[in-house]
């Protein structure tokens, strides 16, 4: 009590002020004044003098203001009329206050007796038993232990009303003891039927110690008792036995506090065991090989069913049928495979709500990061390339996207800007949506820069997609507006580079002083390609359909023969590099009849550059497993890899990069046929820019 | 963040007793001098806590309760009593008005930490 001495200072200062009054007050009630406030004055001086006196345990001038505040509690209520000579007595009691605290002051005892006659009269009015002491201060310390209790706990809706909290009794509770609880959620409705306000949720406790007395459970309901349905008893001690028991003892350590409201702590243990059973870890090199052999069957399947479909007629159809039921099981196994590698984003994901914090103090600007579909599951190798991309975007977004609070504020937007990282499977493919709430894009800026650095010419005329896109071109950002933040000599570029490589887009869209949309759209996976077959003089390649951004068939007269040998066509402006395919695979075509109209299939490389695909047919698209030529004979220029065709047939994977750089030989045979017709849109491959 | 707790009582030494104990708990404490300097103070800052004499001129603790349960920003809030006497119909008027607990004066400051803990964190 030692910290207390420091308020007895106060504390008689207080009574000093406190008997000051009541002297005033006494006066008047003397003087017949006996209304309410004056009752209720006299009281709470009593009232306050007692309760520091008990608090310094100023025993004496405790028990004496008890037995004053009781009499004035009872005159003050009414319930004890005052009679002649009353006030008198208030007087005198007051007097003999003011004595008892004079005596605590200096420390000195009091005289003997002083207070007991006073002390009579005021216990003959009250009834109050003539030998009682002291403050009723009964509560006695039960002697009664066992090994411990078991508590039922069911809070009614009164219990929440008065603000107690489920959650801190049972950490009361656990200072007493090791203590297990379970959660009960059976009465928990659907959400629908929730009432927020009603208490839904019991707990079962299992209390266990040496010398917990019934009387501190008790307490720590003491608050509560009638507002919920409690039920304590002493645990049995044969119980005990257990206690020694691993599984009991590893239950005990699971801490109270996440108990409520989450699962039933004995759950724990399930999960516990559930997590050590569910996942293995596996080199990833097994899977590969799993999925290689996958691949196989899936084009030893597809043989199959392409050299019997020729001989099938109807008098085989259960032999048809179960060659496609295997067709569908094979491509179940397939699916299955992959799915291994898959692994959902989340882990990428969370690495940023740190960047972005991290951030927006650097560049003192107060942005959010609102996370969206952690769950979708992308092939493990997309996974790790994907990080340097989107941390650049998401660094992107907020530098030069997002404005300051000021900015933001004087446009009328909400001080806090909202960075949005999003995932979704779209047509067996990934969306990675990276949005901010900033400034957009500005169509104009962004004209000008490009023109500035040399990418367009003054008089092209661009869509607004198609000068959106121009933030993709290598040297559209310059080493002038490199910041610390999204600068480091990386542009949109690098982005657009690296997320072509794992064979997926980059768009962006943009609505000025809206914000922006940056939408990535990846292969659900590296091992399998997504494939456009084409034919060029009875050959067939593949085309990976991500680089497809339409296919044409070209009026001749858009096309013109460059000085070198090439060719170049002209489509809505811009010129593009033509390449014949034929010419480029060095394919002979003699004997092979030209086709009527040759086709143009417009690609896009990594760089962003188009140029022309001169094929003579597109067959269909079509998945293929991606086999490495490299691996398996060596590299050839302008192919990316093989893929083995259901009919057996090794094709090659046009690498659009290797082509777009090539030194393809002369040709004529190019796009000069008889067609007579305008250019015509016959197809679109891949997905548009 | 500490908490913040409105100490109300109309003895300044009760009221420094309970500032003194729960700021070296760690709570910020705030002090009103009866259930009317409460309601002032309760309409100008957020509480995690309150703590209230009963006896007090102007407006007593058990009016204070029921008033303060009344706006919903104290609507979750614990409040707890503080009661001279093991007195059972303060304790019973308390709660009816929406207290959550009581403290029995005299209390030592371990006493008053134990309860505070016990609707408060």
């Amino acid at each position: 009590m030692n910290e207390l001495e420091q308020f007895k200072q106060t504390f008689f200062e207080e009574c000093d002020e406190l008997l000051q009054r009541f002297e005033e007050v006494a006066v008047t009630l003397v003087a017949g004044a006996n209304d309410a406030e004056v009752l209720d004055d006299i009281f709470r001086t009593v009232h306050s003098i007692k309760a520091g006196a008990g608090a310094f345990k100023f025993q004496r001038l405790a028990t004496y203001c008890h037995e004053f505040e009781n009499y004035m509690d009872l005159v003050r209520g009414g319930k004890l009329q005052l009679v002649e000579g009353d006030p008198d007595l208030v007087v005198q009691a007051g007097d003999i206050l003011q004595d008892l605290v004079n005596a605590a002051r200096v420390g000195v005892e009091a005289e003997a007796a002083l207070e007991d006659d006073i002390l009579e009269i005021l216990r003959n009015k009250t009834g109050a038993p003539q030998s009682q002491g002291g403050s009723d201060d009964t509560a006695e310390v039960s002697a009664v232990t066992t090994s411990g209790f078991s508590i039922k706990f069911r809070p009614h809706r009164a219990m929440y009303e008065t603000a107690n909290e489920p959650q801190l009794l049972l950490h009361a509770l656990a200072s007493l003891g090791e203590m297990t609880v379970s959660t009960d959620l059976q009465a928990l409705p659907d959400l629908i039927k929730l009432d927020p306000l009603e208490g839904y949720l019991a707990w079962s406790i299992e209390l266990r110690g040496e010398g917990i007395a019934e009387d501190s459970v008790r307490e720590v309901f003491e608050f509560v008792d009638g507002d919920c349905d409690l039920e304590i008893s002493a645990l049995d001690a044969g119980v005990d036995e257990a206690d020694s028991a691993p599984v009991e003892s590893q239950a005990a350590e699971i801490e109270p506090a996440i108990v409520p409201g989450n699962a039933p702590a004995a759950d724990a243990k399930t999960v516990a065991a559930a997590t050590q059973s569910t996942s293995i870890r596996v080199d990833l090199e097994r899977i590969d090989r799993l999925v290689d052999m996958v691949g196989e069957l899936v084009i030893a399947q597809a043989m199959a069913l392409d050299s019997l479909s020729e001989l099938v007629d109807i008098r085989h159809v259960n032999q048809l049928q179960a060659l496609e039921d295997l067709t569908m099981r094979t491509r179940q196994l397939q699916e299955g495979v992959m799915a291994v590698r898959m692994q959902p984003l989340k882990a990428l994901f969370s690495r940023f709500p740190r960047v972005v914090r991290d951030l927006s103090k650097k560049l003192e600007k107060n942005v959010r990061l609102e996370l969206e579909g952690e769950a979708t599951e992308v092939d493990k190798t997309i996974i790790e390339e994907l990080s340097d991309p989107l941390t650049h975007m998401i660094r992107n977004c907020m530098d030069h996207g997002l404005e300051t609070p000021v900015e933001r504020t004087e446009s009328g937007k909400p001080e806090q800007g909202v960075v949005k990282l999003s995932a979704e499977h779209r047509n067996g493919r990934i969306l990675i949506r990276v949005a901010d709430d900033g400034r957009g894009l500005s169509l104009t800026k962004v004209r000008q820069k490009a023109i500035d650095n040399g990418l367009i010419d003054e008089s092209a005329e661009l869509s607004k997609e198609e000068i959106e896109a121009l933030i993709f071109m290598p040297g559209f950002s310059t080493a002038s507006e490199i910041s610390d933040v999204s600068g480091r000599g990386v542009g949109m570029d690098v982005v657009r580079r690296n997320i072509q490589k794992l064979g997926g887009r980059v768009t962006v869209e943009s609505d000025e002083g809206k914000g922006s949309t940056f939408t990535l759209a990846l292969p659900l996976t590296l091992a399998v390609l997504d494939g456009m077959l084409i034919s060029v003089a009875g050959e067939r390649f593949v085309v990976p359909l991500s680089t497809i951004v339409e296919t044409v068939c070209p009026d001749p007269s858009a096309i013109r023969q460059l000085p070198d040998g090439g060719s170049v066509m002209s489509i809505r402006g811009e010129t593009i590099r033509l390449i014949d395919v034929c010419g480029a695979m060095s394919i002979d075509r003699s004997g092979q009849p030209e086709p009527l109209r040759k086709l143009a299939v417009i690609v896009e490389t990594e760089f962003g550059r188009r140029i022309g695909l001169v094929v003579d047919e597109l067959l269909g698209q079509q998945q293929v497993v991606i086999k490495s030529l490299e691996a398996n004979y060596r590299n050839i220029p302008g192919v990316a890899g093989t893929a083995i065709l259901g009919d057996g047939r090794v094709r090659l994977i046009l690498d659009i990069d290797g082509l777009s750089s090539m030194d393809v030989p002369r040709h004529d045979a190019g796009l000069q046929t008889k067609s007579p017709s305008d250019t015509n849109r016959v197809a679109s491959g891949g997905q548009s820019v | 963040m500490s908490k913040r707790v409105l100490a109300v009582d109309d003895s300044k030494t009760m009221r420094d007793m309970v500032a003194f104990t729960l700021k070296r708990e760690g709570f910020d404490v705030v002090e009103a001098e009866d259930g009317v300097a409460a309601i002032e103070a309760s309409t100008t800052g957020d509480y995690d806590l309150v703590i209230s004499d009963v006896n007090m001129p102007r407006m007593d603790g058990i009016t204070l309760v029921g008033k303060l349960r009344e706006n919903p920003k104290f609507r979750a809030t614990p409040i707890l009593i503080l009661t001279t006497e093991a007195d059972q119909s303060k304790k019973a008027a308390g709660k009816a008005a929406g207290a959550t607990g009581w403290i029995v004066k005299p209390f030592d400051p371990d006493q008053l930490v134990n309860v505070v803990r016990r609707v408060c964190r």
